[in-house]
């Protein structure tokens, strides 16, 4: 670098007009950014939750109806204020409350070594899923992507 | 250079925000389900229903009218092919006296025209004309046998199988924007009664259904979707997510259980479909079994046409991929009617351009496809392949 370049690069002292407009539309256009990513979540409440045990559908809860549909014999439903749905598996059990006036859902017991899915938030939205990985258990809300396999 | 580093910072920050995070418009999918020919069904359709988390009512309402067309179609349906709706073109067509022409409407008389070519395809194993067979070993509205001694003698089921062997000659016309069905003149005696030809389309019906509901969606143009006619037939679009592909998993006929809780899993087999329909059927669904003794025997709805009775073939399940699914419901019931052996040779000579899986008891469990390996996944190691010598 050449004297004279050396000299200008310390005559530049701290920040110019321009470089602080252009420095204060970066932090609008990202703060504007954040705001639009979490208002397009999907909040509201889910019409219903499935459970698959291994990719097979047994046992759904419909919110609007307040019905249920158990497929099998794995899964027995307990009615009163919350429905408890206990699922048994070939690994162990889970146990789901569904909260019928809350429209949520959330698994409240189970025996798996994790207990990751006791863990899980509650189902309250389009967008939230319960997954038990040691039973293959999965809870996810109406209306999620998850159908992509089909059982025949 | 140096002045520009935040400028291009934020850039690249803003355009993983945008593109990176959580994109505006994505795919979800709204259901209808419906219950037709003794039998429930689903129609999936994917599509921006929510824009930013508010709801599309253009697109919503669209999906509203195809779901109502589909319970129009499958109503229509229901009330041409079942057996015992008065009013229906089948009950009408068996009530009719030997020889007699009646009246049909279109869908009626495509699914005839399907089940005669699938008829004569398979030299007669499949047979829609084992309604007397059906009817009574207690499948369709029959009494349930409770024993041995409550199942038809051979002299009996000897005569609805030659009256079956008339179905050939069932004729079909259309003219002026009619359709008509005569039946054959041919009958047999049973219990010092005449008995004309009977129709039992339970194994086509669902099969076609899926086929119409398909032109439905090409109707409304979702290219992401599917239907389900329970788990006897489902026509698939394509799935919205990776690589467009919906996952079939068939079912394991014969899921173990213990205490009432399965110990296996629901599948034995899986592989990717898209944009196809596909149909499967199995011993292990509408059955019942009696006690013989030390040893039970499973009596399924699937019927062998040549004996009468319920196919003992050792076929457990068939599935069959690719074309119209109103073919592919019938071919299940043939496969599974034909037993093993012939089954190998008909698939690899005459349906060559579709995928089929079947599975059978043959020292141990087994399963047959001609999909190449690679294509396909066992899931379940009870299962080891069928080696035809």
């Amino acid at each position: 670098m050449s004297l004279k370049k050396v000299q200008q690069v310390k005559e530049d002292k701290g920040f110019k007009k321009a470089d602080l407009i252009i420095y204060g539309a970066i932090i609008l256009l990202v703060a504007a950014l954040l705001i639009a990513v979490f208002a397009s979540r999907d909040g509201s409440p889910p019409e219903g939750v499935r459970v698959y045990v291994g990719g097979d559908v047994v046992f759904e809860y419909d919110f609007a109806s307040g019905e249920y549909s158990v497929y099998g014999e794995a899964v027995t439903v307990t009615e009163g204020e919350a429905l408890n749905v206990r699922i048994e598996t070939a690994g162990g059990y889970n146990v789901l409350e569904i909260n019928k006036s809350a429209r949520t859902a959330h698994i409240t017991e189970a025996d798996c070594r994790g207990q990751d899915c006791v863990h899980t938030p509650a189902i309250k939205d389009g967008s939230g899923i319960i997954y038990c990985s040691p039973h293959g258990v999965k809870v996810v809300p109406f209306g999620t992507s998850d159908d992509s396999t089909v059982i025949m | 250079m140096k002045k520009c580093a935040p400028v291009i910072a934020g850039l690249i920050l803003s355009t993983v925000l945008l593109f990176g995070c959580s994109p505006a418009k994505e795919y979800t999918l709204m259901e209808r389900q419906y219950y037709f020919m003794n039998s429930p069904s689903l129609l999936t359709v994917y599509d921006y229903f929510y824009i930013n988390g508010v709801e599309d009512s253009a697109r919503v309402s669209k999906f509203e009218q195809m779901a109502q067309e589909v319970n129009d179609l499958l109503g229509n349906l229901d009330s041409a092919l079942s057996t015992t709706y008065q009013t229906s073109d089948i009950f009408r067509f068996n009530a009719a006296a030997a020889g007699a022409t009646v009246e049909i409407s279109e869908d009626t008389y495509n699914v005839l025209n399907i089940a005669k070519s699938v008829y004569n395809l398979t030299d007669g194993y499949y047979n829609p004309a084992v309604y007397y067979s059906v009817q009574t070993y207690g499948f369709n509205g029959g009494k349930t046998p409770q024993s041995f001694a409550d199942l038809p003698t051979d002299e009996e089921i000897a005569a609805y199988v030659e009256l079956s062997e008339h179905f050939g000659d069932l004729q079909l016309t259309a003219a002026e924007g009619k359709y008509y069905a005569s039946k054959p003149a041919y009958t047999v005696q049973w219990q010092g009664e005449p008995l004309s030809l009977k129709l039992d389309l339970g194994g086509i019906g669902k099969g076609y259904a899926a086929d119409m509901v398909n032109v439905l969606f090409e109707k409304y143009g979702y290219t992401y979707g599917k239907f389900n006619f329970a788990s006897s037939s489902v026509a698939f679009r394509l799935h919205p997510l990776e690589d467009h592909a919906f996952t079939l998993a068939l079912v394991n006929p014969r899921r173990k259980s213990e205490n009432g809780v399965y110990t296996e899993r629901a599948d034995f087999f899986r592989v990717a479909v898209s944009d196809v329909t596909v149909s499967s059927g199995g011993d292990y669904e509408n059955y019942f079994i009696l006690n013989d003794g030390n040893a039970q025997k499973r009596f399924s709805h699937i019927f062998n046409p040549r004996t009468g009775k319920p196919a003992e073939s050792g076929v457990m399940s068939a599935t069959v991929i690719g074309g119209s699914a109103a073919e592919n419901d019938a071919l299940t019931t043939a496969i599974i009617a034909m037993g093993q052996n012939s089954a190998v040779e008909f698939i690899n000579s005459k349906l060559t351009q579709k995928q089929v899986v079947f599975t059978c008891e043959s020292d141990g469990y087994k399963y047959y496809t001609n999909i190449p390996e690679g294509f396909y996944e066992v899931v379940n190691e009870s299962f080891t392949r069928l080696e035809i010598t």
